[in-house]
C-alpha cells in the first residue's frame, strides 16, 4: 500500500523547526516519548517553557495514553478454532522434533551437581533425627564456600579485654586449610542454655538472656551480657491495598537503614525467606507492553530471586547451603553490599519423590482471554509431560460451581490428563463453591508419605473458591499446610489480579506464588524449576543476621519487607516463614554502612569525643556479621538451627563474581522501578552495564531478557 | 529443523500474540472467520522463519504479515473501495469484556465508542500504539506510512479522544 504523505505535508513539520502552536504533532510525540530527532526535543521543550496550554496538553495526552493502554488491553478478542491451533502446533512439531527431544527437556530439571546428595535421602535421614544436638567435632568436612576463615591468630582476638565473656559465631572450618571458606554450622542449638560460640576448640558459654530468660531469639554473639531480651524489631504491619486498574498491589515502605544503637538488639535483623518470583513477571508484563509498572508491584526480593545463581550444593546435614560474599555497593560506593545465598539440595530425576497434585483451576468467564485459560492449559500440559507412573494428578475447576473434571489419575496416563485439560473452557461467573475444600480433600485422600502433596491454584484473581468470610480462606489453607498439603498459586492474565491476596495465600499455605505471563515463564516455573516449585526441602526458613558494631554503623535489607520478623520470633516455631524447594536458590542482599566510611567527610573534626587510641581501634573480632538460620524439615515440627560467620575482605564491585554483579544490578533495577530513595548513583544506563558484566553463560536467556527489559524501561523515559 | 528450545519460542509467540493479531485481522477484514484464516496463515509463515531472523522484531513482523494477508483477502473479494483504505473498524460494536467490573463498564464503552468514531487510519495506529505497545517506527514499518505521518495520525486521533473522553481522563 502506498502512503499519501503528500496530502499531509502541511501538518508535518521539518525536524528542528520551532513549535508554534498546540496542533504540532511533535507535542504528542514528545508526550509519548516518540520524538525521532534530538532537535525536536529542544523545539518542543522551548515551546512548553512558554506555553501553559502546551504543558496541560502534554499531561492530558499522557493521562489519556494510560487510560487507553489500560482499557484496550481488556478488549475481548476472537480466537483461533481448536482445530486451527492443533494444526499450527503440528506444523511446528513437524519442523524437526527428534524422537528423544523431550528427554532433553526432562533432563534439564536435573541440577548439574546433584550427584552429591539425594534429597530424598536427606528427608529420611533427617526426619528420624528430629532435634539432635551434635558435637562440633562431628562437623562434616567444610565444603561450601561461605564465610571467610579467620586469619591465623585471629582466634586470639576473640576474647575482648574488657572482661566481657565472649561468644564468637560458630566456625567449623578449623584445619580446613586453603579455600578460606566455611560452612553450615555443625550443631543444632535449641533450648534455654546453650553453647553459642565455638572457635578453634575454645568453647565459651554465654550467661546472657539465653540462660536467665530463655528468649527465643538467637543469643548475641558479638556482644556480651545484654540487658534485655526485648527488641523493637520490625513486625508485620498493616498492609493497605492500592487498586491499579482492577489489579491490586499492597503498598509498602522500603526497609530503611537501621542504625546499630545503644539497644544491643539493634544489631539483629530477622526475616523469613521468600521464594516467590511473581513480582518480576508482573513488572515484565508491564514493561513489555510499554507501560510503567506500579511501584508497589515491585518487590526487590522477588526480582532478585527470579534468577538462578551458581551456589555450592549442600553437603552437610542441612538440606541447604549458605554462602556469603560482599563487595562495594555499585550505587553507593562508600557502602558495602553483602549477599547471602541459600541453595536447596537438588536430586536426580529418578529420585524425585512421587507427586500427588491437585489442580484447582478458575474457569470463570474472565479466564477466557488468550493469556489466561489457553496459556494455563498449555502451561499445565508442559508440567504433565514431566510426570510419570508414580505421580497422581486430579483436576478440579471452579466457576459457577466446582466440578471434579479428572479424578486422581496416574501420571503415566497422559492421554487422559491432556484430554481433560484440552476439554476445559471458560464460562460463567465465579461464585462461592466448595472447590478449595474439594481440592484439599482429594489431596488428603491420596496423600503420599514422603512425597509431594500439593494443591495448585490457578486463577486471574478470583479467590472465590468456597470460603468467603474474611480470613477464612487463609485460616483454612494454613491449617491444611500443617497437615502436609502445600499450596502453589499460579497467577494469570491482566486486569483482575489480586496480587497481595495471592501472595498471602501462598505464604499461609507453605507454598509459592508465581505469575505466568508467557509459555517461557511456565517452562521456567513448571519444568526447569519443577523441583523448586513442587518439592519443598525445608520449611519456615528464617534468617537472623547479627551485625558486628565494630564494623557496621547501619544496615538495610533489600526487599523482604513483608517477611520481616521480630527478633524474638526467630526461635518461635509457631511463626510461619518461607520454604526452600529442591535445587532452589534464595538470595538476600544487605547494604551496609561500614564504620570506616563516614558519610560526614565534610563535617568538622569532633572536639568532645576523643579518637580511639590505636590500640583500642584494633577490632577484636574481624567478622562483619553472622548469619543464623533456622528451619524445619518438610514434615518436621521443631526448628533446626545453624550459623555462618563472615569477614568482609573488601573486594571492589569489579572484583565480585558475575552472579554478585548481576544480582546487584537486578536489585538496582527494582529500586529504579520503585523510584527508591536508596537508588543512589544508579541510573538505567549504569544498571545495564552492571547486569551485562554479570550476564555469565545464561543458558536459558533469562539474563538477556533482563537486559532487554532495562532497555525497555529506558525507552519509557520515566526513570 | 528447529531445536525444542526454538519450537517452544515459536509456540509461545502463538500463545502470546494470537489475541492481538485476531483483533487486528478482525478489524481489517470485518469478519471473525476471515480473521482466523489470516492469523493462521500468519503463524504458518512465522514458523517458516528462522528464530534468529525474526526474534528482534517479531511483533512488527507478525503485524506486517497479518495486515498484508488481511488486505489480500479484501482485495480478492473486491471489497476494497480505495487502495489505501483498510476498512478498519468494520467490526460490529465490540463486546465489552465479560470480566469488566460494573464501574469500569461505562468507561470501557465510552473508550471503545469514541475510538470507533475515529477515521479508520487513526484508529488503526492508535490501537497499534496503545493496545499493542508498538512504537511510531514499528507502526510505520507495519502500515507503510512514514514515521511523521504516523505521528500526525496519532496526534489527530488523540486530540479527538481528549475532547470526547475529557471527563474520563484523570487530572494530571
Amino acid at each position: 500500500m502506498t502512503d499519501n504523505n503528500a496530502q499531509n505535508d502541511s501538518k508535518m513539520p521539518r525536524p528542528g523547526e520551532p513549535v508554534t502552536h498546540s496542533e504540532d504533532p511533535r507535542l504528542t510525540a514528545y508526550a509519548l516519548d516518540e520524538l525521532q530527532h534530538v532537535e525536536d526535543r529542544v523545539a518542543v521543550e522551548s515551546y512548553l517553557d512558554s506555553s501553559s496550554e502546551g504543558r496541560a496538553q502534554t499531561e492530558s495526552t499522557r493521562a489519556l495514553a494510560d487510560v487507553l493502554s489500560e482499557k484496550l488491553a481488556t478488549e475481548d478478542a476472537p480466537q483461533l478454532s481448536p482445530e486451527q491451533r492443533a494444526s499450527l502446533a503440528s506444523a511446528l512439531e513437524g519442523q524437526g522434533a527428534r524422537p528423544g527431544a523431550r528427554r532433553a527437556v526432562l533432563r534439564r530439571w536435573v541440577t548439574a551437581a546433584a550427584a552429591l546428595v539425594l534429597g530424598v535421602l536427606f528427608w529420611r535421614v533427617l526426619s528420624g533425627g528430629g532435634l539432635v544436638s551434635e558435637k562440633p567435632a562431628a562437623a562434616p568436612a567444610p565444603t561450601v564456600a561461605v564465610a571467610e576463615k579467620r586469619e591465623a591468630g585471629g582466634l586470639g582476638t576473640h576474647a575482648r579485654s574488657a572482661g566481657r565473656s565472649v561468644s564468637g559465631a560458630v566456625d567449623g572450618s578449623q584445619g580446613s586449610g586453603g579455600g578460606g571458606s566455611r560452612v553450615d554450622a555443625p550443631f543444632d542449638t535449641y533450648g534455654s542454655h546453650e553453647v553459642v560460640g565455638v572457635a578453634g576448640g575454645a568453647v565459651n558459654e554465654i550467661t546472657g538472656p539465653a540462660a536467665s530468660s530463655p528468649g527465643p531469639q538467637k543469643s548475641l554473639g558479638y556482644l556480651s551480657s545484654p540487658k534485655s531480651a526485648d527488641s523493637d524489631a520490625l513486625s508485620l504491619g498493616e498492609r493497605s491495598v492500592v487498586p491499579t486498574g482492577g489489579e491490586s498491589y499492597a503498598t509498602f515502605t522500603e526497609n530503611p537503614f537501621q542504625p546499630l544503637t545503644q539497644d544491643r538488639y539493634s544489631a539483629l535483623s530477622t526475616f523469613g525467606i521468600d521464594v516467590d518470583t511473581a513480582s518480576y513477571s508482573i513488572a515484565r508484563r508491564y514493561l513489555n507492553r510499554g507501560n510503567v509498572p506500579p511501584p508497589d508491584a515491585v518487590r526487590l526480593e522477588e526480582f532478585i530471586n527470579a534468577f538462578d545463581y551458581a551456589l555450592p550444593e549442600p553437603t552437610g546435614e542441612h538440606p541447604f547451603s549458605v554462602s556469603l560474599d560482599a563487595a562495594t555497593a555499585p550505587w553507593s560506593p562508600r557502602h558495602r553490599l553483602v549477599r547471602i545465598g541459600l541453595k536447596g539440595a537438588a536430586f536426580e530425576e529418578e529420585e524425585r519423590p512421587p507427586c500427588n497434585l491437585v489442580f484447582l483451576l478458575d474457569v470463570s468467564g474472565s479466564m477466557k482471554a488468550q493469556d489466561k485459560l489457553p496459556l494455563l492449559i498449555e502451561s499445565l500440559k508442559m508440567l504433565v509431560r514431566e510426570l510419570d507412573a508414580t505421580d497422581r494428578v486430579a483436576l478440579v475447576t471452579y466457576a459457577s460451581g466446582s466440578q471434579l473434571v479428572l479424578p486422581p489419575t496416574s501420571g503415566a496416563d497422559k492421554t487422559a490428563i491432556l484430554a481433560a485439560l484440552d476439554g476445559l473452557s471458560a464460562a460463567g461467573s465465579t461464585h462461592a463453591s466448595d472447590g478449595i475444600q474439594q481440592a484439599y480433600r482429594l489431596a488428603e485422600e491420596h496423600f503420599v508419605e514422603g512425597g509431594v502433596n500439593r494443591v495448585l491454584l490457578a486463577t486471574d484473581g478470583d479467590f472465590n473458591v468456597g470460603l468467603t468470610e474474611e480470613n477464612e480462606l487463609e485460616t483454612f489453607i494454613a491449617a491444611k499446610a500443617a497437615s502436609g498439603v502445600f499450596l502453589t498459586v499460579l497467577g494469570f492474565g491482566t486486569g483482575n489480579l489480586q496480587d497481595s491476596k495471592a501472595e498471602i495465600l501462598a505464604d499461609r499455605g507453605n507454598g509459592n506464588y508465581a505469575y505466568i505471563d508467557s509459555l517461557n515463564e511456565a517452562d521456567k516455573v513448571l519444568v526447569r524449576e519443577m523441583g523448586a516449585t513442587l518439592v519443598t526441602i525445608a520449611k519456615d526458613v528464617k534468617i537472623q543476621v547479627e551485625f558486628n558494631p565494630e564494623h557496621v554503623v547501619s544496615y538495610r535489607l533489600l526487599g523482604y519487607e513483608n517477611r520481616a520478623l521480630a527478633a524474638k520470633d526467630f526461635r518461635d516455631d509457631t511463626k510461619d516463614a518461607g520454604e526452600i524447594g529442591a535445587g532452589h536458590t534464595v538470595t538476600a542482599l544487605y547494604e551496609i554502612v561500614p564504620v570506616n566510611a563516614p558519610d560526614l567527610v565534610g563535617a568538622v573534626d569532633l572536639k568532645y569525643q576523643v579518637e580511639a587510641s590505636v590500640e583500642e581501634s584494633v577490632p577484636n573480632n574481624p567478622e562483619t556479621l553472622t548469619v543464623n538460620l533456622r528451619y524445619k524439615l518438610p514434615d518436621g515440627e521443631v526448628g533446626r538451627e545453624f550459623s555462618v560467620s563472615f569477614v568482609d575482605r573488601e573486594q571492589s564491585f569489579e572484583e565480585a563474581n558475575s552472579d554478585f554483579r548481576f544480582a546487584a544490578a537486578v536489585a538496582a533495577f527494582g529500586m529504579a522501578l520503585r523510584q527508591s530513595d536508596h537508588r543512589g548513583e544508579s541510573d538505567l544506563g549504569a544498571i545495564y552495564e552492571w547486569a551485562a558484566s554479570g550476564k555469565g553463560t545464561d543458558p536459558y536467556g533469562d539474563r538477556a531478557e533482563f537486559l532487554r527489559l532495562v532497555r525497555q524501561a529506558q525507552g519509557l523515559g520515566r526513570y | 529443523m528447529k531445536t525444542s528450545e526454538n519450537r517452544l519460542w515459536f509456540r509461545s509467540q502463538m500463545v502470546e500474540h494470537e489475541a492481538a493479531l485476531m483483533r487486528y485481522a478482525a478489524r481489517i477484514t470485518g469478519d471473525e472467520n476471515r480473521a482466523r484464516d489470516v492469523v493462521q496463515e500468519t503463524f504458518l509463515r512465522l514458523f517458516r522463519q528462522e528464530r534468529e531472523a525474526v526474534e528482534a522484531h517479531v511483533l512488527q513482523w507478525l503485524f506486517t504479515v497479518c495486515r498484508n494477508r488481511a488486505l489480500d483477502v479484501l482485495r480478492k473479494e473486491g471489497r476494497m473501495t480505495t487502495t489505501d483504505e483498510t476498512g478498519f473498524a468494520a467490526l460490529q460494536s465490540p463486546d465489552p469484556p465479560p470480566d469488566a467490573a460494573l464501574e469500569n463498564q461505562e468507561t470501557l464503552e465510552r473508550v471503545f465508542a469514541s475510538l470507533d468514531r475515529l477515521p479508520s487510519r487513526q484508529q488503526e495506529v492508535i490501537r497499534l500504539k496503545f493496545q499493542n505497545g508498538l512504537s511510531y517506527k514499528e507502526i510505520s514499518g507495519i502500515t507503510s506510512h512514514s514515521v511523521s505521518y504516523v505521528g500526525v495520525l496519532i496526534h489527530e486521533g488523540m486530540k479527538t479522544l481528549r475532547a470526547s473522553l475529557g471527563a474520563l481522563i484523570p487530572e494530571a
